[in-house]
């Protein structure tokens, strides 16, 4: 008997593997510009870009009221040259915090970070003296995510080079 | 069509998002709620003005954010409410949604960011898509944990 083996699996994933490279390939610098620009959106409506990050419990989309101290300050005009506001919550003074957003690639898709020290005490030590929390990212080692209206607009972009 | 195993998980991601989606658009002065103009009116020039010296002089629903604070979803078995449930802030939500008779008659213009289930209002298009995926990706078993 004179036969031939075709591997239909193998060629499939063949294709499959060619697809998905070229997929994240052609996607991965529109989403690091979509995910800049809405996770500094996001803060600048006061809103966390994690999931339900604006506050210690988990359960706030919103970022928590300044403090009394804070918002005594902002209303004396300590902060008037930066036209600084009580509402809303959008953590920037300067901006040079927001402004040290950076992405970097890695082999599947890129990073998103601040390089800002004071990005780190909202993040993880707390501000103030009452220590209060607010997200800038999710954090995944603590399986936190990527607000859903932010998840679905890099789901539709990606969704569009396939 | 496959069910959702998770029903609670689910509807906790479609409250989740719902909130979140509201917040968004009422941030870029819009409404949510279908058969809404897309675009609210601006701010008077004189409670612009006011309102600038605090908060942000656009027509976003801030101005101490403690409206805002309050929005919230209250899960239900199958199903799940969302609004503003703190008495305080109500009146003022209601105010600007227009859901009671009296708030009708208040000087201040409708700006609904909520859908009033007595008129049969829902989201826009757009949101029941999403809210759709959603529900999709938890019949796929593909739903967030």
């Amino acid at each position: 008997m004179v036969q031939a083996r075709i591997d239909i699996q193998r060629e499939v994933k063949k294709i499959v593997d060619d697809n998905f490279k070229r997929i994240v390939r052609n996607s991965r610098d529109p989403a690091k510009a979509l995910m800049k620009r809405e996770v500094l959106n996001s803060i600048a409506r006061g809103v966390s870009p994690a999931k339900g990050g604006g506050d210690q419990t988990g359960g706030s989309a919103r970022f928590v009221r300044y403090s009394e101290s804070y918002i005594n300050a902002i209303l004396k005009g300590r902060f008037a040259r930066f036209s600084k506001r009580l509402r809303p919550v959008n953590l920037k003074l300067s901006g040079k915090m927001l402004r040290s957003i950076k992405t970097l690639n890695t082999k599947t898709g890129f990073t998103i970070f601040f390089s800002d020290r004071l990005a780190d005490i909202h993040q993880n030590q707390g501000a103030g003296r009452r220590k209060v929390k607010r997200k800038l990212l999710p954090d995944a080692r603590k399986g936190e995510t990527f607000s859903r209206v932010i998840t679905n607009k890099l789901v539709k972009l990606i969704q569009s080079f396939i | 069509m496959a069910k959702i195993q998770d029903k609670q998980e689910a509807i906790n991601e479609v409250g989740n998002f719902l909130v979140e989606k509201i917040l968004e658009d009422v941030s870029q002065q819009k409404s949510p709620v279908q058969g809404e103009p897309s675009r609210w009116r601006s701010l008077s020039k004189k409670y612009r003005k006011e309102k600038g010296k605090v908060a942000s002089p656009i027509a976003n629903m801030e101005l101490t954010g403690a409206m805002l604070d309050q929005l919230e979803f209250r899960p239900g078995a199958r199903s799940l409410e969302i609004g503003i449930f703190d008495t305080t802030q109500a009146q003022k939500a209601d105010n600007h949604n227009k859901f009671s008779a009296a708030s009708k008659k208040t000087p201040v213009p409708p700006r609904k960011f909520i859908p009033n289930k007595k008129e049969k209002k829902t989201f826009k298009r757009d949101i029941i898509n999403q809210v759709d995926n959603i529900l999709e990706e938890f019949r796929n078993g593909s739903g967030e944990n």
